[in-house]
């Protein structure tokens, strides 16, 4: 069966057997995903191809750690590659020192709806989804998620930042997440 | 103390909102907690969605080429190790050369994994030991006879903060011991504050681990009786000769 018929989760069977083709598979399916979250959050197309290759030459060495009832191969990659850019983001804020620095302004530029659902017609249907669910959530949740997942502070630092409890800053969170996780569970039912 | 479950931290996992020590405690317990497991599983799905609205970007082309043959190579050399019956002809020299060199570069990268393995382990060392020597602490003073114990109040700024002051017999020393603190930076922490006659002075600093729990040791420099009341503030780690933000917690002295 040609590699492109397989489901990632068999892929991933197949290259803990050393099926470099199947990485290939891999790769050719979700390094677009890895690359542009990577280069949107370093911003340096050097560092972003170095810390893609490096997310799925991880996935070579490692791929028996990813266990399939925990969840999608994709979530499980996303999740191995945000981890890793976001430690890198923050060894890159420690080294520049500009966590005291950076403006207001840096926090709700970017990537999340301010312009509402139409705003998501160019994305893929899931990202259109979760475009969507972010428009309805209130500032302070959207921002803390922007905070949070694309410039990788910690939600003490978040807490700080906006000179909140952080006890205020898990609770966004945590609303924030509840209407995303619903938003795409009825995205992924209507599939 | 360790949570039973660990929900309320799952939304910051999954957003990479955590510090890398809780990034790791969260994964170990969900290797073992088959209620958080499923939980944590719709969280990462909804977070590997926010990574969709990043900018379609298209990697390098070259990118593909190079990784798969990293990995060929990886996987040579990791085969090679493996195998006894390799014959040493004089063409297989080069070979095991080239190979040496890319096994030193992935030993590297081993050793490098096992410096960092090392490195979370001691600190998670360290914090344990501290949790041991404050729970002694604790302990000790709880048990000296004719302890009194002050409730302290939240003031509202740290919702969970919850706090006491224990006082000793003759009125010289005490402990104030807190739970549900908020976290603070390196450079930032909680100082005590005596209130005497309308005036503060510095009781000391002390800093909480990640579930909000510290404890300072106070001694008295006069007798614990002429204080009118207590109050704990965030400041930098230096302390402050004077409060510069609201009290998280105060307590009044009958």
């Amino acid at each position: 069966m040609p590699y492109d018929e397989l489901s990632d989760e068999q892929l991933v069977a197949l290259v803990t057997q050393g099926e470099a083709q199947a990485l290939g598979a891999l790769y050719d399916r979700h390094s677009r995903a890895v690359y542009g979250l990577v280069l949107h959050m370093l911003r340096d197309h050097a560092r972003a191809e170095e810390m893609t290759q490096e997310v799925f030459l991880n996935l070579w060495l490692k791929a028996g750690t990813f266990r399939p009832d925990r969840g999608s191969f994709h979530a499980w990659l996303m999740t191995v590659s945000h981890h890793r850019v976001v430690d890198e983001v923050r060894r890159d804020r420690r080294q520049q020192n500009t966590l005291a620095e950076a403006g207001q302004d840096l926090l709700i530029s970017g990537i999340m709806p301010a312009d509402g659902p139409e705003a998501g017609a160019q994305r893929s249907e899931e990202g259109a989804a979760v475009l969507r669910a972010l428009s309805t959530l209130p500032p302070e949740q959207k921002q803390v998620v922007e905070m949070a997942y694309y410039h990788g502070f910690t939600q003490s630092e978040i807490a700080q930042r906006l000179n909140q409890p952080l006890g205020t800053v898990k609770t966004r969170m945590r609303l924030a997440m509840q209407k995303l996780r619903a938003a795409l569970a009825v995205y992924q039912e209507s599939t | 103390m360790r949570p039973s479950h660990i929900e309320e931290l799952l939304p910051a996992y999954a957003l990479g909102a955590l510090e890398p020590a809780e990034r790791q405690a969260v994964e170990e317990h969900l290797e073992e907690c088959a209620f958080c497991a499923p939980l944590a599983r719709e969280h990462l799905e909804a977070s590997a969605a926010l990574a969709s609205l990043a900018p379609p970007a298209i990697p390098p082309t070259h990118l593909r080429g190079r990784i798969l043959a990293r990995a060929t190579q990886t996987r040579v050399v990791l085969r090679a190790v493996h195998r006894p019956w390799l014959r040493w002809s004089t063409a297989s020299y080069a070979v095991a050369a080239s190979i040496g060199l890319l096994f030193l570069g992935v030993l590297l990268g081993a050793v490098l994994d096992l410096q960092r393995e090392v490195r979370t382990l001691r600190q998670q060392n360290t914090s344990l030991s501290s949790m041991i020597n404050n729970q002694w602490n604790l302990t000790y003073v709880a048990a000296t006879p004719g302890v009194e114990t002050l409730l302290l109040e939240n003031t509202g700024q740290v919702p969970k903060a919850r706090g006491m002051l224990m006082v000793s017999q003759d009125r010289t020393w005490g402990m104030v011991v807190s739970q549900g603190m908020e976290p603070l930076r390196e450079s930032w922490g909680y100082q005590v504050w005596l209130i005497k006659d309308g005036e503060r002075t510095s009781g000391g600093m002390f800093k909480v681990d990640q579930m909000g729990y510290g404890q300072l040791y106070i001694k008295y420099q006069t007798s614990y009786n002429e204080l009118s009341g207590i109050g704990i503030t965030k400041e930098p780690i230096q302390g402050s000769p004077g409060p510069t933000s609201p009290p998280v917690l105060t307590g009044k002295v009958q």
